[in-house]
């Protein structure tokens, strides 16, 4: 389950389980939802979360350029998905740690 | 009818633009016409009004004059003195007897005149049926001296006529009172003594009233000092009614107006219509002054009559012009029609030239002007891209059936070469790997590796000078013979290629010629021996990442003369040593700006590869050529070829093989994930492979099942894993659409956030995550296969 | 794109290349100067100065037109290759095949 909380203009998600093709577009719904309006900075919290594949990357792209990168945060990223970050160059791009 | 009808027709356009036109412009004439038409006839009419009312006037003045002249005469006998009262009273019965149109006669004295006892004196003579009787006027009931009869002629000293009433007798004779002062002469001084009375009969005067003639409907009136009718078409207003009190029932102030004017004694002709009073129509009048006594007469014109001509001459031209504009009407339509028709004829035929249909005919046109020409110009059009089209289909289907003999051609080049990876699994001492890019058309690029022995390799890459047909054959010869001659073991490199272009020399007519680089690997100590027949110089990458050329060449290609090739050169590779091959495709590729790739930028390239697999090497150089020559067409075939030297191998492992089928629902993705975690655990590999292996086979699989199938038909994936000690291998077989992940565009990692595109990405992660990665189109079907090594 | 001009330098033929040999311009190439060859008694040179580029097609086409002077018993030499172009010939052993000058001038002088 993932949890959402929003303080003013900060949006926080807190995912879990793994992300793969299937439930992304749940959490595009989830997050789109989410993303109203006055929400100007973003921060995802991947402590919870093993598995990504490409898809996920799409709505992380998506948020960036929503947000711009120095409104957004990705971070408690376990080793293999850092490692999927890694490939797709994201790491240069977004702060993910 | 439908045609004309027809809002946007031509012909519709036109009759509506010209015929209102034509209609204004006739309207504003004819309306001006009209005016100046009726202005005219005004102008006549009131000279003719004037000039009959006049005569009207003079005419009733005659015949009231000669009336009147009656009494004036014996008022002139009387006032001489000499005659008696009894002699008096027969001149009066006399000039009632003489005279049909009076009906009395009376003198009123002054009082006491005639006899100092009378007060009233007034001997009247009248008529009573054929009688003449006689009767003394004048009593107390009767004083005549304040009557106006008495009265007004003695104050104005002149005779005057009564206003007009019926006899007295009680017949419809319109009568009038002439009233004539009588004086005598005494001492030089005139006195008055008297009146003398006539009653006449206006009857004359009525007739002649009755007599005229004004147009149809029109007619003459009279009417006395104080407006009351003495004539007038309708007899019932004779008398009883005035032209004021018509003029009130008739609530006309026009009337009312005219009345007063003409009571005046004013003439003129009325520039205001109204409504006559006998026949209710529109009229104007002219009215002038009875001199004699202050009567007026008054002529009505009704305007439709007076109007009538100019009337007849507006419906007349109305007519004409209605005629004319239904005339200018069918004009129209007839010369809108003969363009028109030409027109939509035309139009069909363009119609069905679209369709295809060239051979329609169109209508000749034998008129000279521009729809004359157009259709000329259209005929000739016609035949012309008949012509054109039929040369272009010969051309195509010539074209066609050219290309369709060269993708013959080529997929049986493409047979010939290998390229199924990995090509030797179970040999672990080196890893190789290659590709091939043909150009548009048939490509004389060759690349080859097969072994001799167990322990010996041999490859080549070469490049067939030209293109086309004959250098693919020539390409596939040299192959046939390289194979061929190397099956004799034994031979070195030297010797086989000696052997090749011997034979290749030999009915050679086309003058072709294959540069050739051909090597022997032995795989159990590394060394390579190898022969260079004018090929590029190939790079050696040393685990260290030195980067260096084999720049010897021993001999011009093969194909062009019998020569003895020199002595081959040797070279051993180390364990993590590459040699990368590859023919001027590569370094020859050009971009937009027409710069070549260059050899310079290869060996760049190369020096960061030591410590990748030949795949990935060769799929960072593909990448980066591609990227280089964007935008342009690609001019030469690209061919590669990498082999790295590893080493002696572990000890031989036995292998895992399972497989699944998975149908194309996207559903199924979660039960597939299971399945293969499930599968991973029992094999003990780590949690990283484990993602590895999910991820690789999510993305290859979402990709074909969102992308791959254009029905909504159930296709089955079939889904091949295989693992011993120190890789796993996935096999992904599928019936998609052709699709090969190798030769599409990476996801373009370096770009700025903003210009980051979110396609393309998944297969860029599975080209990261994979040791190689091969893909084959065999019977319609996708195949490809990922290796990861642990 | 490709240009050819040529002149005659008492009797011997110096035939001017500008442009490139590819697989294009190499079949005009030889259509044009191929007669120019076979009507030539005397050596001939074909000045690649202002060559910028040279593919396998236009080696072939140089083999071809090396083949031709053979059989007339005249001699056919290249000069003025740049650097790349000069490797070309170098790694693919053309260089065995026909002679290559530096310059016109050293031609001439290998005439004498």
């Amino acid at each position: 389950m993932n949890k959402y909380e929003r303080n003013g203009k900060l949006l926080t998600c807190i995912l879990s389980g793994k992300i793969d093709t299937l439930n992304t577009s749940v959490l595009e719904n989830e997050i789109n939802e989410n993303m109203i309006e006055d929400i100007t900075s973003v921060v995802i919290d991947m402590q919870e979360v093993d598995y990504i594949s490409s898809s996920f990357l799409r709505i992380v792209i998506k948020i960036v350029k929503a947000v711009s990168k120095e409104n957004f945060v990705i971070k408690n990223v376990n080793p293999s998905v850092m490692k999927v970050f890694k490939i797709a160059n994201l790491t240069e791009i977004i702060n993910i740690g | 009818m439908k045609r004309i009808k027809n809002k946007r027709g031509l012909t519709f356009k036109l009759i509506i633009f010209i015929f209102l036109s034509v209609a204004i412009i006739f309207t504003l004439i004819f309306l001006d016409n009209y005016d100046i038409s009726k202005k005219m006839v005004e102008k006549n009419l009131k000279l003719n009004a004037e000039l009959i009312t006049k005569n009207i006037v003079y005419k009733a003045e005659k015949i009231l004059g000669s009336v009147q002249e009656i009494p004036n005469n014996f008022s002139k006998i009387i006032e001489d003195s000499s005659y008696s009262e009894a002699e008096i009273n027969r001149i009066l019965k006399m000039e009632v007897e003489n005279n049909s149109e009076i009906y009395g006669a009376c003198i009123a004295y002054e009082p006491f005149y005639f006899n100092s006892t009378k007060k009233y004196y007034a001997p009247y003579y009248y008529r009573n049926k054929k009688e003449i009787e006689f009767k003394c006027l004048g009593n107390e009931q009767y004083d005549y001296f304040i009557m106006d009869w008495y009265k007004i002629p003695k104050e104005i000293n002149r005779p005057m006529w009564s206003e007009p009433y019926y006899d007295k007798g009680g017949g419809n004779v319109i009568m009038s009172t002439y009233s004539v002062p009588l004086y005598r002469e005494k001492n030089g001084k005139k006195y008055f003594i008297g009146i003398l009375t006539a009653d006449v009969s206006l009857d004359l005067l009525r007739e002649y009233f009755e007599s005229i003639k004004v147009y149809k409907t029109g007619y003459a009136f009279m009417i006395s000092k104080k407006g009351t009718y003495i004539s007038h078409p309708i007899k019932e207003l004779i008398i009883n009614e005035t032209i004021f009190s018509i003029a009130d029932a008739q609530k006309s102030s026009e009337m009312r107006v005219i009345g007063r004017d003409m009571v005046k004694g004013e003439s003129s002709f009325a520039d205001t219509e109204y409504y006559n009073i006998k026949y209710n129509k529109l009229s104007r009048i002219a009215y002038a002054p009875v001199s004699l006594n202050g009567w007026s007469v008054g002529v009505v014109f009704p305007v439709d009559e007076f109007m009538k001509d100019v009337n007849n001459l507006f419906i007349r031209v109305m007519f004409l012009g209605l005629g004319g504009l239904f005339f200018i009407c069918l004009v129209i339509i007839f010369i809108s029609r003969s363009i028109t028709s030409p027109l939509r004829k035309l139009s069909i035929a363009a119609n069905k030239f679209a369709e295809g249909d060239f051979d329609f005919e169109i209508p000749p046109s034998s008129s000279n002007d521009e729809v004359g020409s157009l259709n000329k110009s259209f005929a000739h059009m016609q035949s012309a891209l008949k012509k054109y089209i039929e040369n272009l289909r010969l051309t195509t289907s010539a074209k066609e059936k050219i290309e369709s003999e060269l993708k013959i051609a080529r997929e049986i080049q493409m047979g010939m070469i290998p390229r199924k990876f990995p090509a030797f699994p179970e040999k672990k001492e080196f890893d190789i790997y290659g590709f091939i890019e043909p150009a548009k058309e048939v490509g004389g690029d060759l690349y080859d590796f097969f072994f001799i022995d167990d322990v010996r390799l041999c490859f080549a890459i070469g490049d067939v000078s030209g293109k086309g047909t004959p250098a693919a054959l020539f390409m596939a010869i040299t192959t046939t013979i390289m194979r061929a001659e190397n099956q004799i073991a034994g031979l070195n490199t030297s010797s086989v290629i000696n052997l090749m272009n011997n034979y290749l020399c030999k009915n050679n007519e086309g003058n072709l010629f294959v540069t050739l680089f051909l090597g022997i690997l032995n795989t159990s100590t590394g060394e390579v021996e190898y022969i260079n027949a004018g090929h590029n110089y190939p790079f050696v990458i040393k685990s260290n990442g030195a980067v260096s050329e084999l720049n010897t060449t021993h001999c011009i290609p093969l194909g062009i003369s019998i020569n003895t090739c020199s002595n081959p050169n040797t070279f051993k590779l180390e364990k993590g040593d590459t040699i990368f091959l590859y023919t001027d495709g590569v370094s020859e590729a050009f971009n937009i700006d027409d710069q070549q790739y260059s050899i310079k930028k290869i060996s760049e390239i190369l020096h960061n590869q030591a410590n990748h697999t030949p795949f990935e090497i060769i799929q960072h150089i593909i990448d980066d050529v591609k990227d280089f020559s964007q935008g342009t067409e690609q001019s030469d075939d690209i061919s590669v070829l990498a082999i790295k030297y590893l080493g002696k191998p572990l000890s031989k492992v036995p292998t895992q093989n399972y497989q699944m089928v998975i149908k194309n629902s996207i559903g199924n993705l979660s039960s597939l994930s299971e399945k293969i975690t499930q599968l991973c655990n029992n094999w003990e590999m780590s949690s990283d492979v484990l993602n590895k292996v999910n991820l690789v086979v999510e993305e290859l699989i979402s990709n074909t099942i969102f992308y791959g199938y254009s029905d909504t038909f159930e296709h089955d994936i079939i889904l091949n894993l295989m693992y011993d000690e120190s890789t796993i291998s996935i096999e992904i077989i599928d019936d998609a659409k052709e699709f090969n992940p190798i030769t599409q565009k990476s996801a373009d990692i370096n770009s700025d956030i903003n210009e980051r595109q979110v396609g393309g990405l998944g297969i860029h992660l599975v080209k990261s995550l994979s040791d190689a990665f091969t893909y084959q189109r065999e019977d319609s079907k996708n195949k490809i296969k990922i290796i990861i090594q642990f | 794109m490709m240009k050819i001009t040529n002149e005659k330098i008492s009797e011997l033929l110096i035939i001017h290349t500008e442009g490139r040999l590819d697989a294009i311009t190499s079949v005009e190439f030889e259509k044009e100067v191929m007669p120019m060859i076979q009507q030539s008694e005397h050596p001939v040179l074909i000045d690649f100065g202002k060559l910028d580029y040279i593919s396998s097609a236009g080696l072939r086409t140089v083999l071809i037109l090396a083949k031709e002077t053979k059989k007339s018993n005249n001699s056919l030499a290249l000069c003025s290759l740049n650097e790349t172009i000069l490797e070309v010939f170098r790694i693919s052993g053309f260089d065995t095949i026909v002679s290559i000058y530096p310059t016109i001038e050293e031609w001439f002088a290998s005439m004498k």
